[in-house]
């Protein structure tokens, strides 16, 4: 075997040494709701004891359970169709022109990004209150602004890569400004569309405080319903729950993943 | 294919407080091919992104085959453009790409079919349909560029440094392809370089560009012969300029020596004689300068000699200090620091004014 061959081996042996804790770590706290999902148990405990399908079971009896799976599909989409409107556009446009107050525009668009959740939300309460937004519509238009940057920092990556001269092409080829957008453009940036969108369905579908404030007893999305059940009882159907949307992230995720891989190469 | 011609009238375009042409005017006839050759800055391509109504002008007009083209947008104009690195649609295969403006003009799938077919056997890419871009070679891609931008039977042809991402081997056999492609099509062909040898060999006429005007316009052997300017005699290729002065009739040569100009309209003052490098011989070296029947002798030091294939590229200072570049043959042995001389026709000179403005380019080479 040839020494760079070792070498390599031994690089990524150590590699794996680094990862293997640091994904323990970052993982591990998420991971401990699973067992505790199966527990027959009738309060969540650790160590787990038994094994049951019980709780999933009840959970997906529950009307409760189900229509706030409803409402968060509900949220979730509605808001990412809102921010992909919004933030497309806004993602090409910083992407392929350059004008004066670029920079600034940029950061103004990532500001909901970096203000904490919670001042976000005691605002959006008393704004959303006056304006009559609440439920459905006011949790996804909130939820749209926090996805419009997303959206928008993804579009505009893949936007940088575009050859802006393509754009003129198209032009002389015979194609207007609606179809150069339709034809070229958007399909150049297609990446970053779908990877915004994923980002933007998953932090909405996740997200507990803004939703918190935003929902009301008859309208709550899954982790608002989790929350309000984990400080009234402490049984493991809120486990079950935590488990389901676990899994369904870590799918979503690796989608995005997947979909950069498939197109890098 | 119906030719069309071009004519651009005192166009101005300025970005900003830089003026980028200073009223350019030019006639191109239907199915000429007018190469646009200048260093890069000198507008050649800002007036190829007017006429292709990328940009409009501030002030003047494009009339294409008599149309004002003022208000007309780019997809609008039914113009084919070639830009330098291709410029393919990544995420088409070559027949997508090539069928793209037949589609925006909502031709029939099988009438693209067939179009696309024929022009892919006109480039030479039969068969190549399916591929995708990034699967081609750079010679192949600008290929199914061309195929692409005379797909649609455009009323003219806009090339923008076609061949400029492509070695050299690839550039000469290109430019044949184009030439013959040329004159095959019929088709109004607006070239921009900046490389002289692709100018002179494909055009049919070669616009100088200077710093956002027209230095020069003619046929090849005619700005390559007789520049109007230092400039497009040092753009076009290797010369020497000997310094000289006109008074009247009497052209004043270096080492006090005196000759009427046969010329007519011989300029006034300070003057540049210029030779191509081939219009100078190489001979023995001699103390000073002499006149013999037009022929003049110039006591010359080569600074340094390159072997190019058939010529030996010698860079020589005369004893006027004028520097200038001569062919010697590559059979003569001639190396950095010899001296020779050098034998210049006076009657195959080209008399160019030297204007105060005018830098000399050549002199620094």
């Amino acid at each position: 075997m040839s020494t760079s061959h070792q070498e390599s081996r031994t690089a990524s042996l150590g590699r794996l040494a680094l990862l293997v804790p640091i994904v323990i770590l970052l993982l591990a706290p998420s991971l401990v709701i699973l067992p505790m999902s199966f527990s027959e148990s009738r309060v969540m405990s650790w160590p787990p004891r038994g094994f049951t399908f019980d709780w999933y079971v009840a959970l997906f009896a529950s009307g409760q359970w189900v229509a706030s799976s409803r409402h968060s599909v509900e949220v979730a989409l509605l808001s990412t169709a809102i921010a992909l409107l919004l933030g497309v556009p806004a993602g090409l446009t910083l992407g392929l022109k350059v004008w004066r107050w670029r920079e600034l525009t940029l950061a103004l668009v990532v500001v909901p990004l970096v203000i904490p959740t919670v001042v976000l939300a005691i605002g959006m309460y008393k704004v959303y209150v006056w304006l009559g937004l609440h439920d459905l519509l006011g949790l996804a238009a909130a939820h749209a602004m926090i996805g419009v940057p997303l959206v928008v920092i993804t579009t505009m990556s893949s936007a940088r890569q575009i050859n802006p001269v393509l754009l003129l092409a198209a032009r002389s080829l015979g194609a207007n400004p609606f179809k150069t957008f339709f034809f070229v453009t958007l399909p150049l940036a297609r990446g970053g569309v779908i990877s915004g969108a994923i980002f933007a369905f998953v932090t909405s579908w996740d997200e507990v405080v803004i939703a918190n404030f935003l929902s009301s007893p008859t309208y709550r999305t899954i982790p608002v319903q989790m929350w309000a059940q984990i400080t009234e009882r402490v049984d493991p159907t809120v486990a079950a729950m935590a488990s389901v949307l676990f899994v369904v992230s870590m799918a979503m995720m690796a989608g995005v993943t997947v979909l950069r891989w498939s197109r890098s190469r | 294919m119906t030719a069309k011609a071009i004519k651009l009238d005192n166009i101005v375009k300025a970005y900003g407080t830089q003026k980028v042409l200073h009223g350019v005017g030019l006639d191109v006839a239907a199915g000429e091919f007018v190469s646009m050759l200048g260093p890069s800055g000198s507008g050649k391509t800002t007036m190829l992104k007017i006429i292709a109504g990328f940009e409009d002008p501030d002030s003047g007009s494009v009339s294409i085959g008599g149309r004002p083209m003022t208000g007309i947008v780019p997809e609008h104009r039914n113009i084919g453009v070639v830009f330098q690195n291709y410029s393919l649609f990544p995420h088409m295969d070559v027949a997508s790409n090539i069928g793209f403006p037949l589609r925006m003009r909502g031709m029939s799938k099988a009438m693209q079919k067939d179009r696309i077919s024929s022009v892919l056997s006109l480039v030479a890419l039969d068969g190549l349909g399916a591929r995708m871009p990034n699967e081609l070679s750079g010679g192949q891609q600008q290929r199914v560029a061309i195929a692409r931008a005379i797909v649609f039977e455009p009323d003219i042809l806009l090339m923008d440094e076609p061949l400029g991402a492509l070695d050299r081997r690839l550039r000469t056999d290109m430019q044949l392809e184009i030439k013959a492609l040329h004159e095959r099509l019929g088709i109004t062909i607006v070239y921009v370089t900046h490389d002289q040898e692709e100018a002179l060999s494909m055009s049919d006429r070669v616009v100088v560009f200077n710093k956002g005007r027209i230095e020069q316009v003619g046929h090849p052997r005619e700005v390559y012969r007789h520049p109007s300017s230092l400039f497009v005699a040092d753009f076009l290729g290797d010369s020497l300029a000997l310094s000289a002065h006109i008074n009247g009739t009497d052209i004043r040569l270096p080492g006090g020596l005196m000759t009427a100009g046969t010329q007519s309209e011989l300029p006034e003052g300070a003057v540049k004689l210029l030779w191509r490098p081939d219009q100078m011989e190489v001979a023995a070296p001699i103390d000073a300068v002499t006149l013999q029947e037009r022929r003049l002798s110039v006591p010359a030091k080569v600074l340094t000699a390159a072997y190019a294939g058939t010529v030996l590229r010698l860079r020589v200072e005369l004893s006027t200090g004028d520097i200038g570049i001569v062919a010697a043959s590559d059979r003569a042995n001639i190396a950095a620091g010899e001296s020779i001389s050098l034998v210049l026709d006076l009657d195959e000179a080209t008399i160019l004014p030297l204007a105060a403005s005018d830098d000399i380019p050549g002199a620094r080479r």
